[in-house]
Order: structure tokens, then sequence, then C-alpha cells
């Protein structure tokens, strides 16, 4: 049965596994990712202890962090079983210990409840491996030196929440500190989804939500809702507003909303619609389809002055326009060859080179925040798949499978891509690392959702 | 015109749920005289191939229907719809559906409709839960 195709064959079960256990319950991502982490090379082993609580809070950090970092493919998490120490302060680490279970770093903290929705948060992060007085068993204070400290972070922190999930946001952070200390590379723990969900109503009629979550799915909140459709949501470059295509006033017009505040801003008002917003990475410009000359065609309009620039001008379709991170492209979708595929406008000399080559039908093109790569919806007679295109060296990889999969983003590191497809009939969100490893369905409600677009790197305050 | 009224049926707006929305007079905090009620009547439905973006012959000789009742009724706005099946790229088939609205509106024009008295609505693949079973553009007729 297995011959020579045995790791791939089971890996791709442990995959579809995943997939139907992570919709069951978060609670069981965790063991699968475990799982998945086995056989990636270089995944820093670490040790996250629960931390210390005098009532347990409703939101296990060390579960959260846990998850964190095991869904990046970047760190293994020691199962909680394997392990019988529990040390609640630095001083109380047996460092041979945690070394004979082959960890290089502990994460150790406690949480407060001060009342009134207060929190103090301490955590201390170590490197087990660092400590040059570990030939003692235990780590006495007088043989710390500045360079044998194996303390590598140790921060307290206050945290006001509203509801007892938003001690996730915390978790988060932590997680986001701990990926710096060890990696040297900022986290995306803290960024945010936004994307479109759909309910059908009781009438038959449909309910068309516009909702931002933390990366993970959790902490989902509309930001607005229409009995009219919504659509394409994408971020300002400062993660502080979402632009949207809204059919609320009976036909496609773009507004764009504070994620903060609420507070809404009608962008554009072409008659012919008004489609595929993206901003420039300097936030002033936002480039957009509408066919309001007849033809769907591309146009840049200043945030600044409102002004009006068309960028094509042909007679095919162009569409999906997206900022190379540098803002000096628009990468778009054409049928000026006769079936979509992916090109790129030049906005100095308005030169247009055609980048994907294989494939029937390229089209949704999203550009990694590096811009190195580009992933897009590659489609061939009604069934589609996400394929990346190493943009230097031309090399293209199909990341899934062909079926209903739709609308890749690429995470603020580059590193993850998110998508939506179908599974038990439901329109949900997976992740994936950009090189189609690790993928995992996030949590939702019972809705199907569309379109997701990933944030720039999170703030604390958001 | 007798001929036209067979397939000319009023549109019964309260259970046409993924019908384009009636233009409605704004709000306003002044009590002004109500405006009178428009009435739609439904035109043709025209379905096309996913993957095509022109107007077919037959199409064509169903859109004929329009053009009498149009050219027969000045008075008449006429509202152009068009909506896709969500099948892959909803952007790249909100083009493919404004290139048919606009294949539509072009075959009007040519039969001597003003083009002022349309408006048009691309809806695309936007109703996702709806599943639009096809790709098609549907033609109303809106009346003061």
């Amino acid at each position: 049965m297995f011959h020579g195709n045995r790791s791939k064959g089971v890996y791709r079960l442990t995959k579809i596994f995943m997939m139907m256990l992570c919709l069951m319950g978060a609670s069981h991502a965790f063991a699968l990712d475990l799982e998945l982490t086995k056989g990636v090379k270089q995944a820093l082993p670490i040790a996250i202890l629960p931390f210390a609580a005098t009532t347990a809070p409703s939101v296990d950090l060390a579960q959260v962090i846990t998850e964190d970092l095991q869904a990046s493919g970047r760190f293994q998490v020691l199962s909680r079983t394997a392990y019988s120490q529990n040390p609640s302060r630095v001083s109380e680490i047996d460092f041979s210990y945690w070394q004979t279970l082959k960890m290089n770093n502990l994460l150790m903290g406690s949480i407060q409840n001060q009342g009134g929705g207060q929190y103090q948060i301490q955590y201390t992060l170590l490197d087990l491996f660092n400590n040059k007085a570990a030939t003692q068993q235990v780590l006495n204070a007088s043989t710390l030196s500045p360079n044998n400290n194996p303390v590598l972070l140790s921060q307290t922190i206050m945290v006001h929440v509203k509801k007892a999930q938003d001690l996730r946001a915390a978790a988060h952070q932590i997680a986001d500190q701990v990926y710096l200390a060890l990696l040297g590379e900022q986290g995306i723990f803290t960024s945010k989804l936004a994307y479109i969900s759909v309910h059908p109503n009781a009438d038959g009629s449909d309910l068309y939500k516009l909702r931002i979550a933390d990366y993970d799915g959790y902490r989902a909140r509309t930001l607005v809702s229409s009995t009219l459709p919504l659509l394409t949501p994408t971020w300002s470059p400062d993660g502080q507003q979402v632009a949207y295509v809204s059919y609320e006033a009976g036909h496609a017009q773009i507004y764009a909303q504070d994620v903060s505040t609420g507070q809404r801003q009608l962008l554009s008002d072409f008659e012919g619609g008004n489609f595929a917003p993206a901003y420039s990475k300097d936030g002033e410009s936002m480039a957009l389809m509408s066919g309001k000359t007849g033809l769907p065609q591309l146009y840049l309009l200043s945030l600044k002055d409102s002004s009006v620039t068309q960028l094509t001008n042909e007679w095919s379709i162009t569409t999906s326009p997206v900022f190379t991170p540098d803002s000096s492209a628009l990468v778009f979708v054409s049928n000026r060859g006769g079936q979509p595929q992916i090109y790129r406008l030049n906005l100095s000399d308005h030169s247009i080179t055609r980048l994907t080559f294989s494939g029937v039908e390229n089209t949704d093109p999203a550009i990694s925040p590096d811009g190195k790569e580009l992933a897009f919806l590659s489609g061939r007679q009604g069934q589609y798949a996400i394929a990346n295109l190493d943009l230097a060296s031309g090399n293209m990889d199909l990341l899934t499978e062909a079926g209903r999969v739709n609308s890749p983003a690429f995470s603020p590191d580059s590193q993850r891509v998110i998508y939506t497809t179908y599974l038990e009939g439901r329109s949900v969100l997976v992740e994936m690392r950009a090189d189609g490893n690790f993928k995992q369905a996030l949590r939702q409600e019972k809705e199907d959702v569309y379109e997701p677009a990933w944030s720039p790197y999170g703030e604390d305050a958001r | 015109m007798k001929r036209l009224l067979f397939f000319v049926t009023v549109l019964l707006l309260a259970g046409c749920a993924h019908q384009a929305p009636l233009m409605t007079a704004p709000t306003s905090a002044v009590n002004l005289p109500a405006p009178p009620p428009l009435r739609q009547y439904a035109g043709s439905q025209l379905i096309f191939d996913c993957a095509n973006t022109t107007l077919s012959e037959e199409n064509q000789a169903i859109l004929q229907r329009d053009v009498t009742y149009l050219l027969a009724n000045p008075s008449a706005k006429v509202l152009v719809t068009g909506y896709a099946k969500y099948q892959g790229s909803v952007n790249y088939s909100l083009a493919q559906t404004e290139m048919r609205i606009q294949a539509v509106a072009d075959a009007l024009k040519l039969k001597g409709v003003d083009p002022n008295r349309l408006q048009r609505v691309n809806y695309g693949p936007s109703d996702r839960n709806y599943q639009s079973p096809n790709c098609r553009v549907t033609l109303t007729y809106v009346e003061n």
C-alpha cells in the first residue's frame, strides 16, 4: 500500500485530518501541529510552561503562545505531558533537566488578576545552553554575569481587558517578543485579518459582514454589515483602515473604514462600478478597477486630492491591481493575450511585462511584502489551485491541489499565505506556509468567509 | 406591442431578494410629498457562457424584443444588471461581467436606444451564497 510514496501519502492524510480537526475546535490543532513539526529541520525546541496564576484565567496564555510558535513552523514546543518539573521562578530551574529534554529555550511566566479587568503578566525567556554556569544544577544568582546570563527576556506588562478573551492579545504580544528574541525577525502574531462573511438569514436573504479578527481567526468582530454584498477588503499600509466594495447604494462603491473608530468614508463612486481597491505602500493613493469608460480598466485615485489618473486603456480586461512593495509598479490581471494572465505595469515608463506563462488562467495576484514572490490563483476548467512564482528565478510551484480554492494573500512577514477553500460545504479560511506546508483551517463561526486580507505587522494599540 | 406583453411581467420586489435594489428617493427630515412609486418590469434575461463576454447571435435576437419595447416607451429607463457564478477570481469575474454589460449596452445603442437611459449594475459573483447558477445580464425597465 505504501511503496515509495509513503511519506507523501501520510503527509497528505495528516493534512486532511488536521484540517478536519481544526474545524472541530482549536484545542485539537495543537496535537496535529506537533505531528507536522516533527519532520521539520531547524525547528527550535522550546518549553513553554503554563503561566502561574492564583486563579486560572479563562485564557491559557502558554497555550496561545504555543499555538502561535508551533503554527509558524519554526518552533517545536515540548508537550506538557513530556515533563514533570514546573519551576515558578528562574532560581528553581534545573538546567540539566531541560537540557536532557533537548530544549534550547524555556518560557515561563505568571498572570495576576488584579480585578476590574486589570491583569499583571510577567514572563521570562531563557537560553538553556547559554548558561555558562550550567554545570551547576541550579542557577545561582551570584554566578550570573553579563556573559553567562541565560535570561534573554524578562518583562512585566499590565493589561486592561474588557473581555477575558482579549487576554489572547497579550499572549500574541509575548509570542511576538519570543519570536523576535530567538529568530531576530518580527512575528506576525499581533497582525489581523479582514474578510467578508456571509450569513444566510431565516428568510433566505443573506447578511454580509466585513469582519476583523486576530491572525488566528479568534476574536472576530464585525466592522460593518449589510443586506447587500460587500467585497474584497484591503488594508491601508498603516493598518488603520480597511477599504472595500459595498453595494449599499445599489451599485458598487469603494469605502474606507477606520478600524478603531469605525468611521467610514466614500472613496470612489464612478458610474460603471468601483472594484478591486489596493492601497499604494505610502497610503497616498489607491489603484482600482472601474468600467466608467465602458471597459474594465485600472485607475489611480489620489487619496490626498481625489484626482484620478487612468492607468490602462485597452480593449481587454484589466483588473486586480496590486502595488509592488516599492510602489514603482503595479501587478495586475489582463486578458490581452486571450486568457487572463498576470502582468507588471511600470508606473514611471508605463511599460508592461508579462509575469505568468504556464497555466491557462492566472488571476488574483498577491505580492509578498518582501517583493520576492507572487502568489496567485491558477485555474483550468473551473478547477483552481494557489500557485507561487519566485520572481527572481521564474520558478512556479503549486501550493494547493486544484479545487475550489480562492483569494490568496501574504502575511506581513511574507512567510505565510491565507486563502479560502470549501470544507464540508462551507467556505473557510486556511493559512499555510508560503511553501505550501502547514495548512491549517482557522476557527470560525457558522458562516461562509471570503476574500481574506492580511494586515501589516500588528501594533499593541490595535 | 401586445406581443411583448406576455414576457413583460411585473416584478414583485419583495419576493426578489437577488434583484438589484430600486433607486429610492433619499430620506430627508423634511416632509416632502412622497414621490410616485417606480414601476419595474422585467425585460430579457441573457445567459452567457461564463468563459465568454461577447453577445451571441441568440442573445442578440432576444435583445431585439427589449429594443422594440424601449423604442416604443421612450420614457422608460433600463437597468442593465450583470451576475456571474462564484468561481475563481472575484475581481476577474466582475471584470468579465462588466464586459458583458458593455456588450449589451453597445447593442442597445447600435439599435437606437439612448445610452443615457441605461443604468448599469455589476453584481458579478458578489452574491456568493446564492451561488448564481450561471453568468447572465438582465434587463429591467423602470418607469416613473
